[in-house]
């Protein structure tokens, strides 16, 4: 009798314990930062992941924190009876974490490769992996912008202007965005950018070069409405420059090697 | 004679070689102009994907006839623009008319629904599929380098299957072909986003600020920067509006920042530096901004969205109306605050200098029920400034409605009219 007693003491203890442990336990997997809308990085790629595998999410694992993961996040929290605030807090965290798995490797191993995949929970990861390249930029854009439009500024960026200080690049950037806004030339950023004798980054096939992350964040800015030009649709380098009537055009401002003109 | 042999076989050979290198830069320019013509076609083809799949969208959205008679007309409209670029773009024969049938047929149903022909709900339906279609084919377009950085791999295989049908690069007939295209030959009826004018800075009537002026604002907006290195230029007499232009250096610090020179405002500024790996927390981020905010004496703002990058955040504001606590987009204003340390990386200023005037209007209540599908549900709403098309500031019912499928929309209704000026899908 004794000894059943000392047994069942022991009993309450471990499991006492046990409890203490795991409620001290801190969250093993996020940051320790609240997350929220307009987040991008590391905690949104588990976030969607653990999302997805309990199949609240459905979008892209991108690590970008945008409305498909808002209101999947608030669906989650409202399943669990959590406060349905669209935070990523500690409470949300540890619930996450103990309905769901997310294999770290896998997912980061996928990203960095551009495959498209899933994570949904009770398949195989394996195959979850789809025979197609996911195209996604690391940057975050204004609803107006898309991936496409700063892949192919980028590229006209770098292909015109890699040599030139950093204001320099986000204003040939801005000439970009300024020439779809002006009556003058065409609506679209792709028929701007190659429309015949408009870049010579185009005419002498540098626009395939791969940018490099400069002149990514150069178009970012130029994309969030940063215009060092103040407004300029041309810009010319007055040293190779063979068109007189470039010069003919109202000047603005000079920005390392180029004059940008009205 | 022999001598006399040598000199013919060399300048045969001389020539042969000029020849050949003319032949080959010829060669170039036109692989050049070729690829620059396919990649515009491709790449513009997918632009106008996209924008056809978000008129569909719109269509999804709302079931007020009036509501639906505008994105209706653009499906119409641009399912004709797109059939057109897909008809000139170089893609074997049966594929390509798979493609126009399909846009034929989204594009006649449009007609027939904005006509009453086909009831709403019955395209709503078949439409669910059709978006999808159409972005995954807009991706297959989109301009993209692979191949190490060599030429647009999907432009190089096409020059490349041309030319290997043209009798072995054989160049002149594929020069021929290549035209001096104008923008004639593809109608911009899909850009629908060109909304942001900026403001026109020419009519500030304050008085004109000096050098020196300018110096102190500059160090008094920056204190950390004052004992940078700076060079102040005047902007070119030609300039649409006058300015002064301040290059800076400090350190690892390099940037800019210009001002008016009517009132010496603050128009923009930018600053580029190392970063470090370190992030402060979002929280931390937010109370910064408000203190860069109302430092610089832009207390009528309110922070509308925000964005983080892997160096840094980029924050939008609007200005607010005190009357009603409307937004006012058109004076809105852009941070840029570095991830690291919360430093502020840029600002942007310039919709705000000029404020609109705002006008009294009316605000008549609205039911959304009538508005918008059922399938949409409404998750928040405020009032707000935007343009209508004859570029007036409308007061407007700034609507957030949510589709676990078709996405999340904001969109902006006539608060007196109930005309939809405005809708946009949020990433």
């Amino acid at each position: 009798m004794k000894q059943l007693k000392y047994i069942l003491i022991s009993l309450i203890f471990c499991t006492a314990s046990y409890v203490i442990f795991q409620e001290e336990q801190p969250t093993q997997a996020f940051s320790t930062q609240i997350v929220e809308r307009g987040a991008y990085g590391d905690d949104v790629i588990e976030l969607q992941s653990r999302l997805q595998y309990t199949g609240f999410y459905t979008s892209q694992i991108d690590g970008k924190f945008g409305y498909n993961t808002y209101w999947a996040l608030r669906n989650f929290q409202e399943k669990y009876g959590l406060p349905v605030d669209g935070l990523l807090g500690e409470d949300t965290k540890k619930k996450l974490v103990s309905v769901s798995e997310f294999n770290k490797e896998f997912v980061h191993e996928q990203i960095k490769k551009g495959n498209s995949f899933t994570t949904y929970g009770g398949q195989d990861l394996e195959k979850q992996v789809k025979n197609q390249q996911a195209e996604s930029s690391n940057m975050q854009l204004p609803p107006k912008y898309s991936e496409k439009d700063l892949k192919l500024i980028a590229n006209a960026v770098y292909g015109e202007a890699r040599g030139e200080p950093y204001e320099g690049q986000v204003a040939v950037a801005a000439v970009i965005l300024n020439r779809v806004e002006h009556p003058d030339f065409p609506n679209t950023i792709s028929e701007v950018i190659f429309q015949p004798l408009a870049f010579t980054a185009v005419a002498d096939g540098q626009i395939w070069l791969e940018p490099n992350e400069r002149a990514k964040e150069a178009v970012l800015d130029a994309l969030n409405g940063w215009d060092p030009t103040e407004n300029a649709i041309y810009y010319f380098n007055p040293k190779t420059a063979t068109s007189k009537w470039i010069w003919s055009r109202p000047q603005i401002k000079t920005i390392g090697q180029h004059i940008f003109c009205a | 004679m022999k001598k006399f042999i040598w000199v013919i076989v060399a300048t045969a050979a001389i020539v042969f070689l000029v020849y050949h290198f003319n032949v080959q830069s010829k060669n170039t320019r036109l692989e050049n102009a070729l690829a620059s013509q396919y990649s515009n076609q491709l790449t513009s083809a997918s632009e106008k994907l996209v924008t056809l799949s978000e008129s569909i969208d719109q269509t999804l959205l709302f079931q007020d006839k009036e509501a639906l008679d505008q994105p209706l007309e653009d499906v119409w409209r641009l399912s004709s623009d797109v059939r057109d670029s897909i008809s000139s773009l170089p893609i074997d024969h049966e594929t390509s008319t798979v493609w126009m049938n399909y846009l034929n047929r989204i594009g006649n149903s449009a007609s027939l629904v904005k006509e009453g022909k086909i009831p709403v709900e019955e395209w709503q339906k078949s439409m669910k599929d059709a978006r999808g279609n159409l972005l995954s084919l807009s991706d297959q377009w989109a301009f993209t380098n692979r191949n190490d950085g060599k030429k647009d791999y999907i432009v190089a295989s096409f020059v490349n299957n041309k030319a290997n049908k043209e009798n072995d690069k054989n160049w002149k007939a594929l020069g021929d072909s290549v035209k001096a295209y104008t923008e004639s030959d593809f109608p911009m009826t899909a850009s629908e986003t060109d909304k942001q004018k900026k403001k026109d800075l020419q009519h500030i009537k304050d008085s004109e600020v000096t050098v020196e002026q300018v110096k102190q604002t500059f160090a008094k907006l920056f204190p950390e920067l004052k004992d940078a290195t700076i060079h102040i230029t005047e902007s070119a007499e030609d300039a649409p509006y006058p300015f002064y232009h301040v290059q800076f250096h400090k350190g690892i610090r390099i940037g800019y920042a210009d001002f008016t020179k009517k009132g010496g405002h603050l128009l923009s500024y930018l600053l580029e530096r190392p970063f470090d790996k370190t992030t402060i927390s979002a929280e931390t981020m937010k109370e910064k901004a408000s203190t860069y905010m109302k430092s610089f004496g832009y207390t009528d703002t309110e922070m509308v969205e925000y964005r983080e990058n892997h160096i840094a955040w980029h924050l939008a504001f609007a200005r607010v109306d005190a009357k009603n606590d409307a937004l006012i987009y058109a004076d809105g204003m852009h941070l840029k605050i570095a991830k690291d340390n919360g430093e502020l990386l840029g600002l942007n200023a310039m919709e705000y200098i000029q404020k609109e005037n705002i006008g009294d209007q009316k605000v008549v209540p609205i039911d959304y029920k009538e508005i918008f599908s059922g399938d949409f549900t409404i998750e928040e709403e405020r009032l707000a400034y935007v343009e209508n098309k004859e570029l007036q500031q409308r007061l407007a019912y700034e609507v957030l409605t949510r589709n676990d499928s078709i996405g999340t929309h904001r969109t902006y209704i006539d608060a007196q009219t109930h005309e939809i000026l405005h809708t946009e899908k949020l990433p």
